[in-house]
């Protein structure tokens, strides 16, 4: 054996002894305290399929030892000279299932220069034995406000790394798309929007995969914000006329409606309705079914006015009653006012088990993701009764999403830097006890630190979405199909009028 | 073998471009413009395997970074020419053949043109260096005397790899120049050989709409990076299509044109021919260059990147020999005005025809005002805007370090310590710039950088603080909303003066230029007290006063002057105009009468 072979055999022994001996536990300082780790995942409760948390530690050291102790079998040991803790997925994997329902202890040891090691209080992450979607689809879009470039809709598998496109703007000339929607988490119905050049909304259903234009003579604009209905035969929009404005100090901007109103689409008659009720002169928007099919949930706010300063628009939370099999609308409910909450109510959405709707709560407006002043708030359908979710942070907490068996909520937040949004995972039980959230974990787990993108309208789905590309990107590329509005709704969503001369009910 | 003056003029062919690139065109100045930023991270290397081509976006984007250090960059492209051309030279079978000289430079010489295009995307050069690459590995296999399965097995594997590289225009190019040689050269081999490549020019592209996420039409013919502007014209496919043009006049003309034993002693086969026409080459790549440079882009970038460098006196030397009417232009001769103290003195005299348009960009968006605004908002220390403005800026161009660095400042400015943490993390992975971002993690762990803490500490002293509805249209506004907080704001102060006079509103520049007596002038400056003769001229006419206000006897004796000549044209402002312009080019006077787009109605931006 030559010099060569025998050096590369003793440094792999090396590597090997490395990577699996644990450090002698007497011998250690033992520090009164949890080690600093990014992401913070310590106390985290997090599902049983969960992709590795992957973390680094934040202490100075010039070797690192992390120990994943299990009851059920031998610790996971990682090592590392710079802290990046990058846990292997089979291990990880399996100690989850095996841990279902309790609490896995991570022991972290850090040598000093002296080369003597230090053992910190262990981090603790609780295993909840429900499961979470499998998936998460989302959009990367750049921090800016007026312009982008790349952009695209993405779907991460949550229980490994891997990410891959649904859509990715490059096809389609650099077209801004959003609003990616899907029918009870189910990644076989979905829809998105396309803007500028290839404009239209594209709906994918059972395989199929069409492209309307929804915007109409009658409606004030393009369905924006969507909600299907469960039957997944309706969509629920919001028809926005948006606009945004800058602040000059601190805040960064403002979107704002100068009107709304609520449409709903029949997916299989190519229809688009609305009622007077719901499109009146105040501003209706953000529309949500509930799991029954019953009612849609909204929120709305008076009309635009000099009167009314920026800072005072508060959104109430609202909902109707809306037959499909009849066309019929019912009468407009107030669920929550935005006077009783002190503050605006947005984002309303309901768990698929009817028990619980999640709204955000903001000083003003509706558009939050720019509004530091944005919470998570959860309400309970049954006893009417809300309160803030106990994990909101001084930044954003805005837009969230259910897991389909109501187990899990993803929502946006800006809490690691303030700047750009990223998404939280949290458990809640069935009394409404929420969990410390964790954000979607990185192979790398200092990803977070220099991507400067937004993950942007986060959306939990049982499984990936499997459309053929080729086709998808036919029809993306063709021109959309127009809607056409119902013939018997009596209302103008231009004027407010209705359409035979007499003003409509406001 | 080919003689010394042959390769002597080879070498001289590269000499000529290395100089004319360097300083004629500038590899900084085309770095300054197109912003293209790299990124050493995983995610970013991800983007670009994720479709045909990318892998030489990447590359280029690498590659680009070397322009930044201007003598790098013309060393790496004129290296690049240099292997095309040995490339070239290769194909053409090193013979003595009549046209050897024109054709081994022929794709140097457009790519040579081609690079004093300020737009042209990095990607290019190296495309068509792919083009060349491939097409000599193709031809090393089908000329060596290998079995045919290992033949057929290479060829495949070849362009293959040349597929997922170069994407596919090139790759079409490419497989069009393989059918051609094999064709001319091969001729036996067309049956399996050929097959061979005409199937996978139809299949791979076809294969590939199904594996990677892209369209139909890109996967056979996208030749522009995604999102690229750039706009193709005759010399990029020129230089492309040179490839299966060589190819054709090599095999095509010369084997039906057998030379005789008399001809190859003739002066069309001579060294001295060979020698003619390299130095036709050399001249044609002279006259190319230097034809093409847009010298009025060239200018502006100039002027651009000295803004960016705030070389400031530089600038005004550099306007001063070329005065331009560009907007641009105009409104980094304004900031250089303020930087130097000069602007309440000479603001006139350089082009302002674009009025307050050329004072503040942002009234009209245009991707071209976005790093100059974020620069200018930076300088008046209205922190926010800048941020929003890089912000805008970076999406169009992602991983600009320019970009990058302006947004580290301004978010440490502004006290968002964590967001500008996440953009020196991105500038670490940037090419050259791994020391500066360095230097500022220093700063935000220790505070002691003196030229940082300098810059934050005069911008914080400078920055509003009361919160104000940013209404573009109306920028004379939100420096009134500034100077409100900051008094002794004097950038905000003298833009607002400036933009009253631009505007031709006497009347607010009147009511506010009092506010500079925070500001220690140590008398009011020529251009304030021109507006304000003026308002005062104008008022007596109404019999109003502006008050008590003293003004210069120069001043004054010289608004008479310039009023008697207008009554010696019976004030007939067009008879009077070159008189005045001789006395007068450079008052305020004089282009509120004739300069001013407010009194020409002039409608002057576009959106």
């Amino acid at each position: 054996m030559s010099n060569l072979n025998s050096i590369l055999l003793g440094v792999f022994i090396l590597l090997l002894a490395s990577c699996s001996q644990s450090i002698n536990e007497s011998n250690c300082k033992k520090i009164n305290d949890t080690p600093k780790i990014f992401p913070d995942y310590n106390g985290a409760t997090i599902p049983c399929n969960i992709a590795p948390l992957n973390f680094s530690i934040a202490e100075d050291g010039v070797n690192f030892q992390v120990k994943i102790n299990s009851t059920t079998q031998k610790p996971i040991i990682v090592n590392s000279a710079k802290g990046i803790i990058d846990i292997p997925q089979n291990k990880w994997k399996k100690i989850l299932l095996e841990n279902k329902g309790s609490d896995i202890k991570i022991d972290v040891f850090i040598q000093d220069k002296t080369k003597k090691w230090s053992k910190y209080e262990p981090l603790v992450l609780h295993v909840s034995s429900d499961e979470i979607d499998s998936h998460l689809a989302y959009r990367i879009i750049n921090v800016g406000y007026v312009l982008w470039e790349k952009l695209g809709l993405y779907q991460r598998d949550l229980t490994t790394f891997k990410e891959t496109p649904i859509m990715l703007n490059r096809n389609t000339n650099g077209n801004c798309m959003n609003c990616h929607s899907f029918n009870k988490n189910n990644p076989e119905t979905m829809m998105f929007h396309m803007r500028g050049e290839f404009g239209g909304t594209i709906i994918v259903k059972d395989g199929e995969i069409k492209k309307v234009d929804t915007k109409t003579p009658h409606t004030v604009a393009a369905g924006t914000y969507p909600s299907w209905h469960p039957d997944g035969k309706h969509i629920a929009f919001s028809v926005d006329m948006v606009y945004q404005w800058f602040h000059g100090v601190e805040k960064r901007n403002e979107v704002y409606d100068m009107a709304s109103d609520l449409v709903i689409y029949n997916v299989e008659t190519n229809t688009l309705t609305t009622s007077p009720k719901v499109s009146t002169k105040n501003r209706e928007t953000l529309p949500c079914w509930s799991p029954d099919g019953k009612y849609i949930y909204y929120v709305s706010t008076q009309p635009l006015s000099d009167t009314i300063t920026w800072d005072n628009v508060k959104y109430d939370l609202l909902r109707i009653s809306y037959n499909t099999q009849t066309n019929q609308w019912g009468n407009v409910d107030t669920v929550l006012t935005a006077k009783e909450l002190g503050g605006s109510i947005s984002f309303p959405k309901i768990s698929p088990n009817g028990k619980w709707l999640m709204f955000t709560k903001a000083s003003h407006g509706y558009f939050t993701i720019y509004n530091s002043t944005s919470d998570l708030y959860l309400l309970n359908l049954e006893t009417k009764k809300y309160a803030p979710f106990s994990f909101n942070s001084e930044d954003v907490d805005s837009y969230h999403s259910w897991s389909s068996n109501s187990k899990w909520i993803v929502f946006s937040s800006k809490r690691i830097d303030g700047l750009c949004t990223r998404p939280f995972f949290t458990h809640i039980d069935e009394n409404g006890v929420t969990s410390k959230p964790f954000v979607m974990p990185q192979k790398d787990p200092l990803f977070y630190r220099s991507f400067k993108d937004n993950y942007n309208v986060p959306e939990l789905i049982t499984g990936a979405v499997n459309v053929s590309k080729p086709n998808l990107l036919k029809v993306a590329r063709n021109k959309a199909n127009n809607v056409n509005f119902d013939t018997k709704v009596n209302v103008d969503g231009l004027s407010g009028a209705t359409k035979d001369g007499e003003k409509a009910i406001h | 073998m080919k003689n010394k003056g042959f390769r002597l003029l080879n070498y001289l062919f590269l000499v000529v471009f290395f100089l004319l690139f360097l300083f004629a065109v500038k590899p900084s100045l085309i770095y300054f413009f197109q912003q293209n930023g790299f990124s050493s991270t995983k995610s970013f290397f991800s983007n670009y395997t994720s479709f045909p081509g990318g892998i030489a976006e990447y590359l280029s984007l690498f590659l680009f970074q070397f322009y930044s250090k201007a003598f790098l960059g013309a060393v790496l492209t004129t290296l690049l020419l240099y292997i095309i051309s040995k490339i070239s030279d290769t194909i053409i079978n090193k013979g003595d053949k009549i046209f050897n000289g024109f054709l081994r430079l022929s794709p140097a010489v457009f790519l040579g043109i081609l690079l004093t295009d300020y737009s042209l995307d990095p990607i290019f050069p190296l495309l068509i260096f792919f083009l060349f690459g491939f097409f000599f590995l193709f031809k090393l296999i089908s000329d060596k005397a290998l079995n045919i399965y290992i033949r057929l097995a290479l060829t495949s594997i070849l362009f293959c790899v040349a597929y997922y590289i170069v994407g596919g225009f090139v790759f079409f190019v490419l497989s069009a120049s393989a059918l051609l040689y094999l064709f001319f050269v091969h001729r036996n081999e067309l049956k399996y050989l050929g097959s061979l490549i005409l199937a996978l020019a139809l299949f791979i592209p076809f294969l590939a709409q199904k594996i990677f996420f892209i369209n139909i039409n890109d996967a056979y013919f996208r030749l522009i990076p995604y999102f690229g502007s750039y706009k193709p014209g005759f010399l990029l496919y020129a230089a492309i299509f040179s490839l299966p043009i060589i190819i054709l006049i090599q095999n095509a003309i010369l084997k039906f044109k057998k030379k005789s034993a008399e001809e190859e002693k003739g002066f069309l086969f001579s060294e001295k021919f060979q020698n003619i026409q390299l130095f036709i080459m050399i001249s044609a790549l002279i006259i190319g260059m230097i034809v093409s440079i847009d010298g009025d882009q060239r200018h502006k970038l100039k002027v651009n990147y000295l803004a960016h460098q705030q070389k400031w006196e530089k600038l005004l030397k550099v306007v001063e020999k070329r005065p331009s009417d560009d907007r641009i232009i105009q409104f980094q001769t304004t900031r250089a005005l303020y930087h130097t103290g000069e602007l309440s003195e000479k603001m006139f005299n350089y082009p302002q025809i674009w009025g307050v348009d050329g004072l503040v960009l942002s009234r009209y968006f245009e991707p071209d005002i976005l790093l100059p605004s974020t620069e200018f908002y930076f300088d008046l220390g209205f922190i926010n805007e800048a941020i929003h403005f890089a912000n805008e800026a970076i999406s169009l161009h992602e991983f600009s370090p320019v970009l990058i660095e302006q947004l580290i400042l301004a978010n440490i400015v502004a006290n968002k310590y964590d967001a500008a943490k996440i953009y020196i993390n991105l500038l670490k992975t940037i090419p050259f710039n791994k020391r500066k971002a360095e230097s500022y993690d220093r700063f935000l762990k220790t505070g002691d950088n003196p030229t940082i803490n300098d810059i934050v500490r005069r911008k914080r002293s400078i920055m509003p603080v009361t919160d104000f509805r940013i209404n573009k249209m109306f920028p004379q506004d939100d420096l009134l909303n500034i100077l409100n907080d900051r008094p002794d704001n004097k950038m905000a102060y003298e833009y607002l003066m400036a933009f009253y006079l631009l505007n031709n509103d006497l009347y607010s520049f009147s009511e506010h230029y009092k506010l500079g007596k925070k500001m220690n002038y140590k008398k009011m400056p020529t251009l304030f007290q021109e507006a304000l003769v003026l308002l005062a001229y104008d008022l007596r006419t109404k019999g109003q006063t502006v008050g008590n206000q003293y003004f210069d006897q120069g001043i004054v004796s010289q608004f008479n002057e310039y009023l008697s000549v207008l009554k010696q044209f019976n004030g007939d402002k067009d008879l009077a105009k070159s008189t005045l312009e001789k006395q007068f080019a450079n008052t305020y006077w004089y282009y509120i009468l004739y300069n001013s787009p407010v009194t020409n109605k002039s409608k002057i931006v576009n959106e």
